[in-house]
């Protein structure tokens, strides 16, 4: 019988059930329950009706159909021992497994490209950049570790004379890619044109042909480097040559990301935003999103992009 | 020879018999183990009497507890003052 004070297996099992239960005559409950071969322990007078006590935890389901067949009531029932924190948690194994599912796909599909955002004022060449992109094997579920980013960075510099400033950052799954333009110098009318050329993306909104031949209408959906107007006209059956003389307009969606530790900057944003631009603003709007870390001002503008030729 | 039959050697008492008897075991003053329990016959804070093979054994004190009851194994705590067979 000593084994039973220095059994370390059932000293040391850590995972117990504390019954508190109402009703008279208790030593027959404990009777009871040591005839059963359910070890009690910690029992606990509180009053002549009022008794606590704990058993095993693999004991509980005989333990409290013994209380309930006595008719004992029983008031309270709790989790006590030493490691009742971590068994539960592995108790509750579906959750475990959902939690450690969620955490392996978090770090897992961590190192893959999800999206790639533009943001800058180069965002117009963004189909460029996409397009070079393609062609270096960069795109949805591309992995991070395939390519290094500082090379990135310059290849897509070098790949585009319209950009004096690229910078790539790794933002979790997503590619965040800054775009800069480069200054133009504005140019005198050459009369010297052959094509008229658009240099953004967007919808035509007016088109102006003086000379030359238009290969587009109002609300068509244009790219950079798309022919606008030809040099070229037709005259009864002859087509001859000319240099184009025309002016388009063109509506763009253009979007600046802002990141601040602060919430309520919407007006700082839209500044900042506000400060690179140089085409006619039809519309703006500020989104803000909290990552879990920082606040991400969200600037959209409708601008009106006037292109000239000639 | 084992160290029951040590003592029951310095007894005079017959060596170990078939049946082992019951033992007590006080620690100190706080607690006390006790074997062979068939049951608890009354059980209060202050006394606490167990039946013993076919005899009763009784233990007063101060805050006493059932530490522990598992297969005719008592341990009890408390301040123990006194244990009285019979």
């Amino acid at each position: 019988m000593w084994k039973n004070l220095f059994d370390k297996k059932r000293i040391n099992s850590p995972y117990y059930k504390t019954f508190t239960v109402l009703g008279l005559n208790q030593d027959r409950l404990i009777n009871a329950l040591a005839k059963n071969k359910i070890a009690v322990f910690s029992v606990k007078k509180h009053s002549a009706k009022k008794m606590e006590l704990k058993v095993y935890a693999k004991d509980q389901k005989k333990a409290f159909a013994i209380i309930k067949e006595l008719c004992y009531n029983v008031k309270k029932v709790e989790n006590s021992g030493k490691f009742y924190p971590i068994l539960s948690f592995f108790m509750r194994y579906g959750a475990v497994l959902g939690i450690a599912f969620f955490c392996f796909s978090a770090v897992y599909f961590n190192g893959f490209v999800f999206s790639i955002d533009y943001v800058g004022t180069g965002i117009k060449y963004k189909s460029q950049v996409q397009g070079f992109l393609i062609e270096e094997g960069i795109n949805f579920g591309t992995r991070f570790s395939s390519f290094e980013i500082k090379e990135l960075e310059d290849k897509i510099l070098c790949s585009n004379d319209n950009l004096s400033f690229v910078s790539c950052e790794k933002v979790g799954s997503r590619l965040k890619i800054t775009l800069v333009e480069a200054d133009k110098k504005k140019s005198v009318l050459s009369g010297n044109v052959k094509k008229m050329v658009s240099d953004v993306d967007g919808t035509i909104e007016s088109i102006r042909v003086y000379r030359g031949t238009a290969n587009v209408n109002v609300g068509d959906k244009v790219k950079v480097g798309d022919t606008l107007v030809d040099g070229f006209a037709t005259v009864g059956e002859n087509v001859i040559e000319i240099n184009v003389l025309a002016s388009a307009t063109v509506i763009i969606e253009y979007k600046e990301v802002y990141y601040s530790q602060n919430q309520g900057e919407e007006e700082l944003a839209l500044i900042s935003a506000k400060g690179t631009l140089d085409s006619e603003i039809l519309e703006e709007r500020v989104d803000c999103i909290f990552d879990g870390q920082r606040y991400c001002y969200e600037v959209t503008f409708t601008l009106r992009h006037t292109i000239l030729a000639g | 020879m084992s160290f029951i039959d040590n003592i029951f050697s310095s007894a005079f008492l017959e060596p170990f018999p078939k049946e082992p008897p019951s033992r007590i075991l006080l620690l100190g003053d706080n607690a006390g183990y006790f074997e062979h329990v068939k049951s608890i016959v009354s059980y209060s804070d202050t006394e606490i009497v167990l039946s013993i093979k076919k005899e009763e054994v009784s233990i007063a004190g101060e805050n006493l507890i059932i530490k522990k009851f598992c297969e005719g194994d008592v341990v009890i705590c408390g301040k123990i003052f006194s244990i009285k067979k019979g």
